[in-house]
């Protein structure tokens, strides 16, 4: 995952990166070394999470959170990296689903106390818990995700924008266009018909030709 | 704090939405900054999925390919 932030920071060097964390992947010194790999390829935030790690298997994928305790140790680990390493922490709590609004907008709270800079929290079911949530963030800036399943209440853009939400993230939309697009390339290349394509002249933008080019001409190897 | 975290703390402070599409190689990222959105998402079900046709599992396999670190 951290050559994935280092290839898309290579790659984009303008946009700023906010790097998934997920649960850290083990202890404390875990969260923190995780912290380290992705600040130091060039993140400006990461986000960490409170669900269990490993996850627990025969569960159907459910979003199942450690205790509040560790949660919030989790999350003093991670913003103690963050600041050693001068980026942003996203703490995202996934407590809503397995234990309830009022479990999940406490960890918000404790959240904020242990230093967290933007806060997420997972699969709001109703339009009341939006502004509760984004007022127990204290000022911090919240983000909400938008669900491809449509499994959570998701108001669309304008809204969030009117209720306070600063970031919202889409986290699908590249890569379900994408794998219809190769689908339909694909079926092109079995005698149906093909789908339109970028142009010589798009994919040279694409993989940005002009700026190797002028690089190039700068270096004339000597003959 | 590095340039980067400053930049997107500044940004964050504006009373506006940000719009952050997630992404999974070098090529959705490029693209992201072509159109012009000032922040991104290195999306872990993403990477997960554009590199290995994977769902986001935290499958020992997938961290032996170099998911973790």
């Amino acid at each position: 995952m951290a050559d994935a932030v280092e290839s898309c920071v290579a790659a984009a060097p303008n946009v700023l990166w906010l790097a998934d964390g997920d649960t850290g992947h083990g202890n404390a010194l875990a969260v923190q070394k995780l912290i380290h790999a992705y600040g130091r390829r060039g993140a400006a935030a990461v986000l960490i999470e409170d669900k269990f790690w490993p996850r627990p298997l025969g569960r159907q994928g459910a979003k199942l959170v450690v205790e509040r305790e560790p949660a919030i140790l989790r999350c003093r680990a991670a913003v103690e990296a963050c600041r050693d390493e001068g980026i942003l922490l996203l703490a995202r709590t996934d407590a809503r689903v397995s234990r309830g609004f009022d479990e999940a907008l406490a960890r918000i709270r404790e959240f904020v106390a242990a230093g967290a800079d933007i806060l997420f929290l997972d699969s709001p079911q109703s339009e009341e818990e939006m502004p509760t949530f984004i007022e127990a963030c204290g000022g911090k800036p919240a983000l909400a995700v938008t669900s491809p399943a449509g499994k959570h209440f998701m108001p669309a853009d304008a809204e969030l924008e009117r209720i306070g939400i600063r970031i919202v993230v889409y986290p699908q939309d590249i890569l379900a266009a994408s794998v219809r697009a190769m689908r339909k390339a694909l079926t092109g290349l079995k005698g149906g018909s093909k789908p339109p394509m970028a142009t010589p002249a798009e994919l040279a933008t694409a993989i940005r030709v002009g700026e190797y080019l002028s690089q190039d001409s700068r270096w004339p190897d000597p003959s | 704090m590095r340039p980067q975290a400053a930049a997107l703390k500044t940004l964050l402070d504006e009373p506006r939405l940000q719009v952050m599409p997630g992404c999974g190689d070098g090529m959705g990222a490029r693209l992201i900054e072509e159109a012009g959105f000032r922040t991104g998402f290195v999306s872990g079900s993403s990477v997960s999925a554009m590199r290995l046709a994977m769902p986001d599992m935290e499958s020992g396999e997938f961290q032996r390919n170099g998911r973790c670190r």
